[in-house]
């Protein structure tokens, strides 16, 4: 790591004569003591299931009949989590939340991030990325990234929503979303200007025709309106700062050719998140592999359907079980969600570094398994938002432990919590409170959850 | 008095105050202190902040109330003011409280049954139907066909398949396509504008060489273009992008726009914007469907044609239906009618809406989505996945969907009980083009045929064997006939309405009461755990009984029985007479033996028992017990009622609405059309686009207040 002087010394020298690009100036205020740095927080959801063998420190059984929180730092980390070694101290695991209500077998959709019921395929709340996005928003309020190698679509509802009905599009294509926040890769022109005055020309065109409806539809019209009001704002922004060179300087690397893979889609999302973050783009970014509901192959890792090794079928090729397989690929997405790690840690900030203030939420939008009932829903936190959650702990809210044999031969052990443990609600609504949002419960009103249930997590808030 | 008096009061209340003697007057009788019926009481509900433990109380009163069902109907009503007034402020509440409640629920296909059946087909001829204006984004093909359409009429060098697809359409449950589904948000404007930003530079280069096109001038001109030099070029390029006429207002907006990009670009961007923008029209995105004046009126020629032709075809007007609404020849009913029997007639005219239409009513289409995993299909005897090829199974009934629609006789009983099927339709050797070639993969193919994988289960899959010769002919083979009949037990259907591991019999009853009897279910409450008990030594009937508990039997009562039937197939489409169990005592001897390597299951059958009935489905002549899904399909195929649903359904997807009470006159001339053609699809469809429904537009009363939460 540069040390901030150091940094900010070279910083200065190669910007002489020039405006301090609003990075910079930060970087400035905060070292001043006259900026609060914001927070920032990542989200990573995966297919076909976080298995509890991923999760669980290296020989600790599921089952636990009370609530458990050992430190990290005597454990040894599952092969899938090694990656976020380095972070151990500012790292925890969580065991044992419900997600029932959220029927996550193959995938729990937009359930998975809103923990509300029946919405696998809508939106039927806000969720808590947007949530937190709408607290501490960028200019890009919300970025979210979808991996979903083998298909075509470049944008894809999945996710995120800012309300029932509003739906956040997940961008699938690197290259895209890279676009939309640098620009054209070598560009001269600023083509976020020109633009601008464009959907300037189309807002005009929309209301115009919003004048002309009365039923329900102009509502729907509304919302074209709306995007387009964000989309000037957000270009205008774009602009300035692509005139000052402030975006090329953040730019990432992009491969010369589009990704296609399912590996080098995910490196590709991770560079632009990372450069999103660092630049100030964005406080809020979500990971979306599979587009939570098995939307991906894992090309790269192996050539066998997501499904199938979801079942735990064997790799022929690899000559390893399903199951292991999914390991493999776990890894993979902490090992480049490890990088975007490292360059925030790489990144000076106030007194300390980026890292301090964010925190990567790293689940699966299918619960344990593949197709799981949402009876225990494992979690992996890094980073503790500037010292806002307890970290470097094991927790486990109390579990049963059973035998699941599912598909391919061979049993794995897997945890059933009681109906007196918090849901995963428990923990967005505990995320809320960390960015400075006191909340009692976050989506949870229409569940007959008892109300000792609500509020946050007292293991996790610090 | 008394009424009036707490009306009047009532109207200048504060919601909350409003909201306390509306429930005080209409619902703590039965909902209090005193009575606590259904174990609801409202009385004690703190009327302000919703708190969260209540929250699932106000969504049971917002259902109950939006659905008409509360207050019961021998009790006193709210007035229909103060019941919208209540919802609004109970809508707007649970949204501060983080719960969403869709505005839009009544809307939705989902509630297309909703309006009372009989009400609607009582109705008498003569009243002066119309539909309310109204946007409609236009689907994925018809926006590539617009954008292709302008890359052709350019002869740009730009590669079709680099204009992406703002949107897909993504195939649901319901119909996925009305004009209230879908908006238009950050992320299709961004794909949208990256679309044209690739057309407008190839549109720049190729207008430079176009003598019709002055572009040259205003090029060398820039910043000091005169507006008649700017005019001169927006006009041509402009009619050209859009592929009409510009109006004088346009002209000069568009003029100006190009007139202030020239002061801050390069003139090649510069105009380069100007087509971004043009290619940005509304009419691009929208099928638009304004209300003219106050009073109803037929829709202006321009959006007339675009409407029969977008519903139709799917694509913009053809040649003929522009000139006709450019020569005021597309201003009557008949005029309509001559339009609308051209294209339905032509079988040059591609329409993909009407097989898109029997695709997304049957559902069967999803039966390539429906995942079997090997060990599964190991465990059914198919042992090598690749034998598994549902998709085979969707061509087929596309198939048979387009030869019963050429027919153009009983079209919906002829999908319900015909025994004829396609087998292997889309394995054929294509035979449109280069004869002599074609001849030989025919013949090559034909030597394959019933070799490759997947060929010998779909022989046994619909019980039918089918020779080569029959097969490159096209033909159909008949199925056993004391196992199938029609759509519904073909395993496109079957294996589209079933789960990873078995039959859905809930789903395929529900899609019969819904999609044949026009019935009504709820959403399943948020609480139940929607899940059967984990018993595979178990039938799928016997496991279903959790759903004889009172409270979901209420709903399930209607569907289960009409499913079960189906369980004379498997669910990857099989005939059976029995079904496969887990023999619990021969695996746990298995399991124990140290001698065996195979720790699978051991299956067990028992005999398949097929027995349900119809219930309350409106039509008295088909109530009653059946035994097996034959005699159920037989029944309803003559069901009257069933008949008028699938006008509904019709309906509803060519209109792009659910119909309300004022479609009634619509419906019972569609349905007597229907009738009088013998069940002709085409004269139904002409019924539709003729009707004063389709053809005519007011002004939406308090759309935008119903829509607002």
């Amino acid at each position: 790591m540069i040390p901030r002087r150091k940094f900010l010394k070279g910083v200065s020298a190669s910007a002489s004569g020039l405006v301090l690009a609003p990075l910079l100036q930060r970087i400035a205020a905060a070292a001043d003591g006259t900026l609060t740095p914001p927070k920032r927080v990542i989200f990573c959801l995966f297919d076909n299931g976080f298995h509890e063998e991923g999760v669980q420190p290296e020989g600790m059984g599921v089952g636990t009949g009370a609530v458990r929180q050992i430190p990290l730092a005597g454990l040894k980390l599952p092969s899938d989590l090694e990656p976020f070694a380095p972070f151990r101290d500012r790292m925890t695991i969580v065991q044992g939340l419900r997600g029932e209500h959220l029927s996550p077998a193959h995938g729990a959709g937009f359930g998975a991030l809103s923990g509300l019921a029946l919405s696998k395929e809508q939106a039927k709340g806000i969720s808590i990325d947007a949530a937190i996005a709408r607290a501490i928003p960028g200019v890009v309020p919300l970025l979210v990234l979808g991996v979903a190698a083998g298909q075509s679509n470049p944008t894809a509802f999945v996710s995120s929503a800012w309300a029932g009905g509003r739906p956040i599009a997940a961008q699938c294509r690197p290259e895209l979303a890279y676009e939309s926040l640098f620009g054209s890769v070598g560009a001269k022109k600023n083509t976020f200007a020109s633009r601008q005055k464009l959907i300037d020309f189309m807002h005009e065109d929309v209301k115009r025709l919003r004048s002309q409806i009365a039923g329900p539809e102009r509502e729907l019209v509304d919302s074209h309106v709306e995007a387009l009001e964000t989309l000037t704002r957000r270009e205008g922004e774009l602009g300035k700062r692509f005139a000052s060179g402030e975006l090329a300087r953040f730019a990432p690397q992009l491969p010369r050719n589009p990704a296609e893979k399912m590996t080098e889609i995910m490196a590709a999302q991770c560079d632009v998140a990372a450069a999103a973050l660092i630049s100030g783009l964005t406080n809020v970014v979500t990971i979306t592999s599979g587009l939570c509901g098995l939307k991906t192959t894992y090309t790269g890792l192996t050539n066998t359907g997501v499904h199938l090794i979801g079942h735990g079928t064997p790799d022929p090729e690899l000559k390893l079980t399903g199951y292991q397989v999914l390991s493999k690929y776990r890894r993979y997405l902490a090992g480049q969600l490890a990088r975007v790690l490292h360059k925030l840690q790489a990144t000076p900030e106030g007194t300390g570094t980026m890292l301090d203030n964010t925190v990567l939420v790293f689940t699966s939008d299918s619960a344990n398994w593949q197709h799981s009932r949402g009876d225990n829903w494992p979690f992996v936190l890094v980073g503790n938002l500037g010292g806002r959650l307890k970290s470097g702990q094991f927790l486990s809210y109390p579990l049963a432990s059973k035998d699941l044999q599912f598909g391919a031969p061979g049993k794995r052990e897997v945890g059933v919590a009681p109906k007196s443990n918090p849901t995963i609600n428990a923990l967005y609504c505990t995320l809320l409170n960390a960015i400075g949002q006191p909340h009692d419960t976050f989506n949870l009103g229409g569940m007959r959850e008892a109300s000792a249930l609500y509020g946050p997590l007292r293991e996790l808030l610090a | 008095m008394a009424l009036l008096l707490l009306v009047g009061r009532l109207g200048a209340a504060s919601d909350e105050q409003f909201v306390r003697e509306v429930l005080k007057a209409n619902c703590v009788r039965c909902h209090g202190e005193k009575k606590a019926k259904a174990d609801v009481t409202l009385h004690a509900l703190s009327i302000g902040r919703m708190q969260a433990n209540e929250v699932l109380t106000w969504k049971k009163v917002y259902e109950e109330l939006e659905n008409g069902t509360m207050p019961p109907e021998d009790e006193e009503q709210p007035t229909a003011a103060d019941r919208q007034r209540l919802l609004t402020w109970i809508r707007t509440s649970l949204h501060a409280a983080g719960e969403y409640v869709d505005p839009f629920k009544r809307l939705r296909p989902s509630r297309g049954n909703w309006v009372d059946h009989d009400a609607l087909f009582q109705s008498k001829p003569g009243s002066e139907a119309s539909s309310a204006d109204r946007v409609w984004r236009v689907t994925d093909a018809a926006y590539l066909q617009f954008m292709h359409r302008v890359i052709r009429d350019f002869r740009i060098d730009l590669n079709p398949r680099m204009i992406i697809p703002p949107w897909r359409l993504e195939a649901s449950r319901e119909f996925s396509d009305y004009s209230i589904s879908h908006r238009i948000g950050e992320a299709e404007i961004t794909i949208h504008q990256r679309n044209c930003e690739r057309i407008a530079s190839k549109v720049v280069t190729i207008s430079k060489r176009s003598p019709r096109v002055p572009i040259n001038p205003v090029l060398l001109a820039g910043k000091s273009a005169t507006r008649a030099q700017v005019e001169a070029i927006v006009k041509p390029l402009g009619e050209k992008l859009l592929d009409r006429k510009l109006e004088a207002a346009e002209l000069a907006r568009y003029s100006e726009f190009l007139l202030d990009a020239l002061q801050s670009h390069e003139p090649e961007q510069a105009v380069g914007q100007f087509i971004i923008a043009a290619l940005s029209h509304p009419q691009v995105l929208y099928r638009v469907e304004p209300a003219a004046g106050e009073s109803r009126r037929m829709l202006p020629p321009e959006h007339l044609a675009r409407a029969l032709a977008l519903t139709l075809t799917d694509r913009e007007p053809d040649s003929v239906l522009r000139k006709a609404a450019a020569g005021g020849a597309l201003q009557t009913r008949e005029d309509v009618r001559r339009e609308v029997s051209r294209i339905l007639n032509d079988p040059q005219i591609e329409k993909p809406r009407i097989i898109g239409f029997f695709r997304e009513y049957f559902g069967y289409t999803s039966a390539d989505e429906v995942f079997k995993c090997q060990s599964t299909l190991r465990l059914m005897g198919v042992p090598n996945k690749q034998d598994y090829q549902p998709q085979n199974y969707v061509a087929d009934t596309d198939r048979l969907v387009m030869s019963v629609l050429a027919a153009d006789r009983q079209v919906l009983r002829e999908l319900l009980t015909t025994r004829r099927t396609h087998v292997l339709s889309n394995r054929l050797p294509a035979s449109s083009y280069l004869p002599e070639r074609t001849a030989a993969l025919r013949k090559e193919a034909a030597g394959k045929f019933g070799t490759e994988p997947g060929h010998q289960l779909a022989f046994t899959t619909y019980g039918a064997t089918i020779s080569a010769e029959d097969w490159l002919a096209h033909r159909t083979v008949d199925m056993p006939p004391d196992q199938r009949m029609g759509i519904l037990t073909h395993p496109s259907w079957l294996i589209a309405f079933s789960t990873n591991f078995e039959n859905h019999a809930i789903r395929r009853g529900r899609w019969i009461f819904e999609k044949l009897l026009g019935g009504r279910i709820s959403e399943a409450p948020v609480t139940v755990n929607a899940a059967l008990p984990d018993e595979p030594h178990n039938t799928l009937r016997e496991r279903m009984r959790v759903v004889r508990e009172s409270h979901c039997w209420k709903c399930h009562q209607r569907m289960d029985p009409l499913g079960l039937p189906f369980e004379q197939f498997d669910h990857i489409g099989r005939f059976r007479t029995a079904e496969q169990v887990v023999d619990r005592d021969a695996t746990e001897r298995l399991e124990k033996d140290p001698r065996s390597r195979g720790k699978g299951p051991v299956m067990t059958t028992v005999p398949a028992n097929i027995s349900g009935g119809i219930e309350n489905s409106g039509d008295p002549a088909v109530n009653g017990p059946v035994n097996g899904a034959l005699e159920l399909i037989r029944k309803l195929a003559h069901s009257e009622r069933v008949e008028q649903v699938f006008v509904r359904h019709v309906f509803r997807y060519f209109m792009g609405r659910n119909e309300t009470l004022a479609d009634g006159p619509t419906l019972v001339a569609a349905h007597r059309a229907y009738q009088a053609n013998d069940g002709s699809m085409k004269a139904l469809l002409l019924s539709l686009q003729t009707s004063d429904t389709f053809l005519y537009r007011a002004k939406s009363p308090g759309g935008e207040a119903a829509a607002k939460p």
